[in-house]
C-alpha cells in the first residue's frame, strides 16, 4: 500500500488526530502491523495513549499491539502493566505525567498502553537517541492539539480523521480540509546560520494563535501585509473563517512542518453512525490533492 | 551549615562559576549545589589534593580526547537512590528497578576503565559480582528482563508460550516463575546495596572534580595555600571577565591583602571597588567550597562565616528600609564578631544612605569596634573617616579621561574627589553640575 510504501521512505512519522476516536490507534497498529518486520520501529506517545477505554467517552478503543525487536517508550506505570515480554533499555530522567520515561525493546509480542513525554524538547531528545537504533520512529501525536508538546518535529505525518468529529460528510470534509491547509502552511526558511532575514519585516506570534491574537494582530496598522510566522500548525486555535480572512491579508509561515503522507478515515461515529468511506475518502482526496484511506477496508 | 545553593544568589559572581562548570549528570548537579561549606584546613587541603590530581591527569594526558570519553561516560549516570534504598529494606525490585542496578553496576566498571585511560585511579570496589547476576547470559549488554537462563522452568513455560498464545493459565505461571527469580535477584544483591549507593556518590564525585579541573585549566585558576595569611595576588572576577571579553576589554587584576585590623577600600565612583569587595567573597567562597581560585597565587584560610553586606536590603515584604536594613545586617556582623567567632565581614558603603555627618560617625566607629574582634573585615566607603591605624587602600581613578581600576595604598582619611568629573564624563545636565563646583567653591 501507498502509505506503507512512503513510510519506508522516512525517518520519522507523526499520528495527528481530528478528534478522539477518529481512528488514530487503528491507523497506529495497521502501520506497526504492515511494515516489513526487518523494518526496525521506534514508537512512543506524546499524552495518554493506548486505554483499553476511551478516558473521555468511554468507548472500547483497540489497544496497541507491538512485534518482537520493536522500541517502544512509555510511562513508568504503563511499563509495569505491559502484557508483552520486553527488555528495559533506558530509564530516563525526563519524566512523564505517570512517571519517568521507559524505553524498551519487545522480545515478545503484546499488547501495551503508550504515554510519553508531554514536551517537545524532551520528545526531541529521546528521538535523537532512539534513531541511532531503528529505521523509522513512529510518534502517537495522542490528542495532538492538546498536548504541550509538538508532532511537528517529525519529517512526516498522517492525519486520522472520521465521524466523530461530524457526521455531516460535508462539515467532516471542510474541517478535514482546514486542518490539512494549517499542516501544508509553508515552511519559513531562515538563513544559513539560522538567524531570520533582517531586511524582511516579520511578526512572530509566539505560543498559541488565537481569535484575540489574530484580530489584534488585523487591526494593528504597523503590522499590515506583514510576513507572520508561527510556530507550527499545532498552535492555531483560530475560527476557519477568521483564519482564511488572516490568510488573505498576511503570507503566514511555519518555523516547524511535517510533511503530510495521507489522511485515514474512521467512518464510524461514538454514537454508531456509521458514513460511506469510500464517498467520504474521494471526498477527501478530492478536496485536498492528499491520498485518504479507510484502513478497516484495505 | 552553610550549603553551595544557599549562597548560590549571593551578588558576587558565584552562580556563573558553577553554572559554567561542565557536570553532565544530574545528580552530581544536585550534589554539588548540596554541598556544604568546608571550614577545617584538613577539609580543604584532601579536597584540593583530590582536585590536582585531576588537573595533572588532565594537562598530562596526551588528547582531551579521553576526558571527553570520561565525561560521556559520566553521563549516563542516574540518581537510583530511592531504587537502592528499596533494594536495602528487602523489598523486591521490578524490571525497571533491576535494569537500574545492572546499568548503574556496568557503568561503574566503564568509567572505572576510562579513567585509567586519563590516568586516574578509581577508588570503589569493582562491581563486577553485580553484574554477573544480572547478565546471566554475560552479553555485556545494559538492557535486562527476567532472563530465560534464570531458570529452566521459565524456559520452558515461555516456549509453550509461543505456540499457545491465548493460554491465560500459562501467562499466568510466567508472571509467577517471573516474580520468584525477582525475589530472588533482590534477595541476591541485597547486601550490595550500601556499596552500590557509595559507588553512585563516588561517581557523581569523579563528575564534579573532571568538571572543576577542566574550569581550572580553562579560566586559569589557581589552587590557595592554606596558612595564617591572607593575600589574594592578581585576582580577578570570571563573570566580569568574561563580560568585559564580549566588548573587546580585559578586566583589572589586582592584589589584596587583608589582616586582623579592618581593611579599609575608598576611590572615585565606577572605580571598581564593589567589584573588589564581590570578588574577594567569590574566592572566599570557591576556597572553601573547593573550586579553583581565580588570582595568579592565593594564600587564604577558611572562616566559619562569610558575612557580605552588598546589595541594597531593602525589602518591602519586612517594612525596612535600606538604611535600616543594612544596619540590620552589620548589626549581625557585630554580634558574630563580638562572639569572638572567625569571620569574615565584607561591606559595602555602610551608612550611605544617611547624612554624611552621621554617616561618616557611624562608619568610623564601626572601624573602631571590628578592630578589637578577630572579624576579618573589608570596607568599601565614600566617608573621610578616622582609620584607627588600619590599613587603607584606594582605586587609581580617573587618568587621562580613563578609569584605571588598579588599586593603591591610601593615607588614611584620603578620599577621591572626583565625582563631579565623573558625572561630567557620564554627560550628566550641565548646568547642575556647573552649579555644584559653584557651591564646592562657595564653600
Amino acid at each position: 500500500m501507498d502509505l506503507i510504501k512512503e513510510l519506508l521512505h522516512t525517518t520519522s512519522c507523526s499520528l495527528v488526530g481530528m478528534e478522539k476516536n477518529t481512528g488514530k490507534t487503528v491507523t497506529l497498529n495497521y502501520l506497526l502491523q504492515h511494515l516489513p518486520r526487518e523494518h526496525r520501529v521506534a514508537v512512543t506517545s506524546i499524552g495518554l495513549d493506548g486505554e483499553t477505554k476511551d478516558q473521555v467517552t468511554g468507548t472500547k478503543k483497540p489497544e496497541i499491539l507491538l512485534y518482537s525487536g520493536t522500541i517502544f517508550a512509555t510511562s513508568e506505570k504503563h511499563y509495569r502493566q505491559r502484557l508483552l515480554r520486553s527488555e528495559v533499555m533506558d530509564v530516563s530522567d525526563e519524566s512523564t505525567a505517570l512517571g519517568r520515561l521507559v524505553t524498551a525493546r519487545v522480545l515478545q509480542e503484546g499488547k501495551i498502553m503508550l504515554s510519553g513525554l508531554g514536551h517537545t524538547a524532551g520528545l526531541k531528545r529521546w528521538m535523537d537517541w532512539v534513531k541511532d537504533y531503528v529505521d523509522l520512529i513512529i510518534v502517537d501525536g495522542a490528542l495532538s492539539r492538546k498536548s504541550l508538546a509538538s508532532p511537528s518535529i517529525t519529517e512526516t505525518a498522517i492525519l486520522a480523521t472520521g465521524a466523530a468529529c461530524s457526521t455531516n460528510m460535508d462539515t467532516l470534509v471542510r474541517k478535514t480540509k482546514h486542518v490539512v491547509e494549517l499542516m501544508q502552511i509553508p515552511l519559513w526558511q531562515a538563513q544559513p546560520d539560522g538567524t531570520d532575514n533582517a531586511d524582511e519585516e516579520i511578526i512572530e506570534l509566539v505560543g498559541s494563535v488565537t481569535d484575540h491574537t489574530l484580530e489584534q494582530t488585523l487591526n494593528n496598522c504597523a503590522a499590515k501585509g506583514k510576513t507572520v510566522i508561527i510556530q507550527d500548525f499545532t498552535k492555531v486555535f483560530a475560527d476557519e473563517a477568521l483564519w482564511h480572512r488572516f490568510t488573505t491579508r498576511h503570507p503566514v509561515y511555519v518555523r516547524q512542518r511535517s510533511r503530510l503522507l495521507g489522511i485515514t478515515v474512521n467512518p464510524t461515529a461514538p454514537n454508531g453512525m456509521i458514513l460511506d468511506s469510500g464517498l467520504l475518502c474521494r471526498r477527501l482526496n478530492e478536496e485536498t490533492g492528499i491520498p485518504a484511506y479507510d484502513l478497516m477496508k484495505l | 551549615m552553610t550549603k553551595l545553593k544557599d549562597i548560590l544568589s549571593e551578588p558576587c559572581g558565584l552562580r556563573y562559576m558553577v553554572e559554567s562548570l561542565d557536570i553532565r549528570s544530574g545528580v552530581a548537579r544536585r550534589m554539588l549545589l548540596d554541598t556544604e561549606m568546608m571550614t577545617s584546613c584538613q577539609d580543604i587541603e584532601k579536597e584540593y589534593a583530590a582536585l590536582a590530581t585531576y588537573v595533572r591527569a588532565i594537562n598530562d594526558t596526551a588528547s582531551l580526547m579521553a576526558v571527553k570519553t570520561l565525561q560521556f561516560r559520566l553521563q549516563g549516570l542516574k540518581d537510583i537512590r530511592t531504587t537502592l534504598s528499596n533494594l536495602k529494606e528487602g523489598r523486591v525490585l521490578d524490571d525497571i528497578e533491576l535494569f537500574e542496578i545492572k546499568h548503574l553496576s556496568m557503568l561503574a566498571g566503564e568509567v572505572a576503565r576510562q579513567m585509567t585511560q586519563v590516568g586516574l585511579e578509581a577508588d570503589w570496589q569493582c562491581t563486577e559480582d553485580i553484574t554477573r547476576i544480572l547478565d546471566p547470559e554475560g552479553l555485556h549488554i545494559a538492557t535486562f528482563y527476567v532472563y530465560d537462563a534464570y531458570s529452566e522452568l521459565l524456559q520452558q513455560l515461555r516456549r509453550q508460550q509461543e505456540r499457545e498464545k491465548d493460554n491465560i493459565r500459562l501467562a499466568e505461571q510466567i508472571a509467577e516463575e517471573e516474580n520468584r527469580i525477582r525475589t530472588e535477584l533482590s534477595r541476591n544483591l541485597r547486601s550490595y546495596a550500601s556499596a552500590l549507593r557509595e559507588v553512585l556518590i563516588k561517581m557523581a564525585q569523579v563528575d564534579i572534580r573532571t568538571a572543576k579541573a577542566l574550569q581550572v585549566r580553562a579560566l586559569g585558576l589557581c589552587f590557595p595555600t592554606l596558612g595564617n595569611g591572607w593575600c589574594l595576588t592578581q585576582m580577578w572576577n570570571p563573570e566580569l571577565s568574561a563580560i568585559l571579553e564580549k566588548k573587546g576589554k580585559a578586566v583589572q587584576r589586582n592584589t589584596i591583602q587583608l589582616g586582623d585590623c579592618p581593611t579599609i577600600l575608598t576611590g572615585a565612583n565606577m572605580g571598581g571597588k564593589t567589584v573588589v569587595l564581590k570578588t574577594v567573597a567569590l574566592c572566599q567562597y570557591l576556597m572553601q567550597m573547593g573550586f579553583g581560585i581565580p588570582a595568579e597565587k592565593a594564600e587564604m584560610h577558611p572562616f566559619e562565616a562569610v558575612f557580605t553586606c552588598i546589595a541594597d536590603g531593602q525589602s518591602m515584604e519586612s517594612g525596612l528600609s535600606s538604611f535600616a536594613a543594612e544596619m540590620k545586617g552589620i548589626d549581625n556582623i557585630l554580634t558574630a564578631a563580638r562572639q569572638n567567632r572567625n569571620i569574615l565581614a565584607l561591606i559595602d558603603e555602610p551608612a550611605r544612605t544617611t547624612n554624611p555627618t552621621e554617616g561618616t560617625a557611624l562608619v568610623s566607629a564601626l572601624i573602631a569596634v571590628l578592630r578589637e574582634t578577630a572579624c576579618t573585615t573589608l570596607l568599601v566607603t565614600h566617608y573621610c573617616i578616622r582609620a584607627y591605624g588600619c590599613p587603607c587602600l584606594r582605586v587609581r581613578g580617573l587618568e587621562n579621561g580613563e578609569m584605571n581600576y588598579e588599586l593603591l595604598p591610601a593615607l588614611a582619611g584620603e578620599v577621591p574627589h572626583e565625582a563631579l568629573h565623573i558625572a561630567e564624563q557620564l554627560g550628566i545636565d550641565n548646568d547642575w553640575i556647573r552649579r555644584a563646583k559653584k557651591e564646592l567653591e562657595e564653600d
